[in-house]
């Protein structure tokens, strides 16, 4: 006891240290004990062979970086010292697609169509003042005949040029036009003369179907790749896909998919939202587009390759499983084709109708790999991590009129994907 | 000081379960670091902090009344550094202790949860934990790293441990620093007290909400480096007093 007394001070510092420090290293210790595997579905993981599918799970206070090389996974978790603003999981999208740093807002103005520019902050919300542009192409909307998709799905960005066209619908009358649009600012337009804000015609396409001519065809949308516009129509149940010089406006190929039939909101099975998503590879000239089905659980997916003409390199009609769905809420769909085989990754939600709205957003969701070679699923695979337990909050709330939560800074994600 | 210790261990605890109890009883399941913010363990941590500040003031000053043994002291053929520096050493050795302790609480606050999670059936939602487990897995770890106040005692990244390191030496000597001013009537010292006091509240009050701070961080290297450089003045002016025997 004498002991004790005589080293009161040092015994007290040396439990101090001791407590400081074993938490230190305990917390340390536990920093890869999350969990994150593969696991094989259905194939040889053989099909992963040659490409690297690397990115990150993450929240704004710690992140679990993945690297899937060969087959092969590596993980590597850390923390944040500063927790990381990583935007909202939610984008102002212009038509299929996100501009980064702008999004496009298009509206009918008594038969012009009025184009605005609006800059974007890394929020995603607008600022500053924006910039209008006004095309009026001599269509006219006979027996109601009106859109085949939001009108912003006929804007294409290429580096400073803006391209429109008017996602008409089939039964749409007149001379269908790919403009280049002239943007001037909203304040200055009262100073104007009209010729000075009039946009550049571009590329005549017709809206009479080719082979029954009095049909029509539906505009899907407008997409630039590279240096290449993409009309996407859908004509005589087929997805006709154009591409465009966007120098001069040549036709440079011509590709169409058999056995697809699209609606603004279908109403059959067979049918696919017009509402698609698009995402452009400018370096392999490459457009990946997904459409959706009725149900959410059959997608379309198609890779096209631009380099020669146009080619639908894979067009893959996915079936997921028995109680999955597509999410439209956090999930997404990333695809590259490598060496001559479609990866996409994706996530999926599980379905349980029993339980009432509010809860299926916080049933589990699914990350999985697909391989697909000659449009056929030769691998899948899922990775396996904690994903999930950030909604057991959620899970486990007796009131949903609250809300629900998306908050990047505490909810954990996929970001940053890359497929090489 | 041990009831202090063990009050800001028992208390805690005690709060943390019946936390955890309210929650069972409305069904609604918080995460561990928001659980423990909520139960008020940190308002506990803060008041047993201010006490024991106030515990080490209370001993300074007891050297003058009573006993006044502080005469004794300086009058001993030892050198009056070592006055100085055995009673800082205490304080920073109690505060280091009621940190430790603290990381015990948030520990044993997490396996009672964990506990006390299994075999439940919640009344409203009708979910047991066979349908889904209730408990995060490596929960712990994210507790740490998603709580703002775990992370400020257990700082990660050197950025946050410079600026935790430093928020402690200011706390210690300012305080230290503070009474020998007024021991020794130079009240000109409270001025550099004053701005230390303000800027460990600046500090603190930024990293108890680092997470809404994320759009436009600060760095934290001006601030820690000055609350050293004041920790220092503190550390060779309060000797110097004392060394002097000024606080006579």
């Amino acid at each position: 006891m004498p002991f004790v007394q005589k080293h009161a001070a040092l015994l007290a510092l040396a439990v101090a240290v001791i407590l400081v420090l074993g938490a230190a290293i305990d917390v340390h210790a536990r920093k890869n004990d999350g969990t994150f595997y593969l696991k094989d579905i259905s194939g040889s993981r053989e099909a992963l062979d040659g490409v690297t599918i690397s990115g990150e799970l993450s929240d704004g206070y710690q992140r679990t970086v993945f690297r899937l090389a060969d087959g092969r996974l590596d993980t590597h978790s850390s923390w944040n010292g500063q927790p990381e603003w990583l935007g909202t999981s939610w984008r102002m999208r212009t038509g299929s697609k996100t501009i980064p740093g702008r999004f496009y807002n298009v509206q009918n103005e008594g038969g012009a169509f009025s184009l605005s520019s609006h800059d974007t902050d890394e929020s995603g919300s607008s600022i500053g003042f924006f910039k209008v542009a006004r095309v009026s192409p001599p269509l006219s909307f006979p027996n109601g005949a009106l859109y085949s998709n939001q009108l912003n799905y006929g804007i294409a960005v290429m580096g400073e040029r803006v391209f429109y066209t008017v996602p008409a619908a089939a039964g749409v009358k007149g001379k269908s036009i790919i403009y280049e649009v002239n943007f001037y600012d909203w304040a200055e337009s009262h100073f104007m003369q009209p010729n000075e804000y009039e946009s550049r015609a571009f590329i005549e396409y017709s809206l009479a179907s080719e082979k029954a001519p009095h049909r029509g065809i539906s505009v899907l949308g407008l997409e630039a790749v590279g240096d290449k516009l993409v009309l996407l129509t859908e004509e005589d149940e087929t997805l006709r896909i154009r591409s465009y010089d966007s120098a001069g406006g040549a036709l440079l190929g011509d590709a169409r998919l058999p056995d697809f039939r699209e609606d603004v909101l279908p109403t059959s099975k067979s049918f696919y939202r017009a509402s698609y998503l698009s995402d452009a590879e400018d370096q392999s000239n490459r457009l990946f587009l997904r459409f959706q089905n009725l149900s959410l659980t059959r997608p379309l997916l198609l890779s096209v390759n631009l380099t020669d003409g146009a080619e639908v390199e894979s067009a893959v009609r996915m079936t997921l499983g028995d109680e999955q769905e597509e999410d439209s809420f956090q999930g997404f769909t990333y695809a590259r084709e490598r060496n001559g085989k479609l990866y996409v990754m994706k996530t999926v939600r599980e379905i349980n109708e029993e339980l009432p709205g509010f809860y299926r957003l916080m049933l589990p969701l699914h990350a999985y790999i697909f391989v697909y070679e000659d449009s056929r699923l030769i691998y899948q695979g899922e990775f396996v991590t904690d994903l999930n337990d950030d909604s057991i909050e959620l899970a486990t709330r007796p009131d949903p009129s609250r809300g629900i939560s998306e908050d990047p800074m505490r909810y954990r994600a996929f970001r940053n994907l890359a497929i090489e | 000081m041990a009831c202090l210790l063990a009050g800001s261990l028992i208390l805690p605890i005690m709060l943390i379960n019946s936390a955890i109890t309210d929650e069972l009883r409305s069904s609604f399941l918080h995460r561990y670091e928001d659980l423990y913010a909520a139960s008020g363990s940190e308002l506990v941590f803060l008041i047993a902090f201010v006490l024991l500040c106030l515990y080490f003031l209370v001993t300074i000053y007891a050297r003058y009344w009573g006993s006044k043994s502080i005469y004794t002291y300086l009058t001993l053929p030892v050198g009056r550094l070592s006055l100085y520096w055995s009673k800082l050493a205490v304080f920073a050795i109690s505060l280091l202790l009621l940190i430790g302790v603290q990381f015990l609480v948030y520990r044993l606050g997490y396996s009672i949860m964990a506990g006390r999670l299994s075999g439940i059936r919640l009344l409203i939602s009708g979910l047991t934990s066979d349908d889904i487990n209730f408990l995060m897995n490596n929960g712990l770890y994210l507790a740490h790293v998603r709580s703002e106040f775990s992370r400020i005692l257990l700082p990660l990244g050197f950025s946050r441990l410079l600026s935790s390191l430093s928020l402690f030496t200011a706390i210690s000597t300012g305080l230290y620093y503070g009474a020998l001013c007024e021991r020794s009537r130079k009240f000109y010292g409270f001025i550099p007290v004053g701005v230390t006091a303000y800027l460990v509240v600046r500090v603190l009050l930024y990293r108890m909400n680092e997470a809404s701070h994320a759009l436009n961080p600060t760095s934290l290297y001006p601030s820690s480096l000055l609350l050293l450089a004041f920790a220092v003045f503190f550390i060779v002016h309060g000797s110097q007093i004392i060394r002097r025997g000024a606080i006579a």
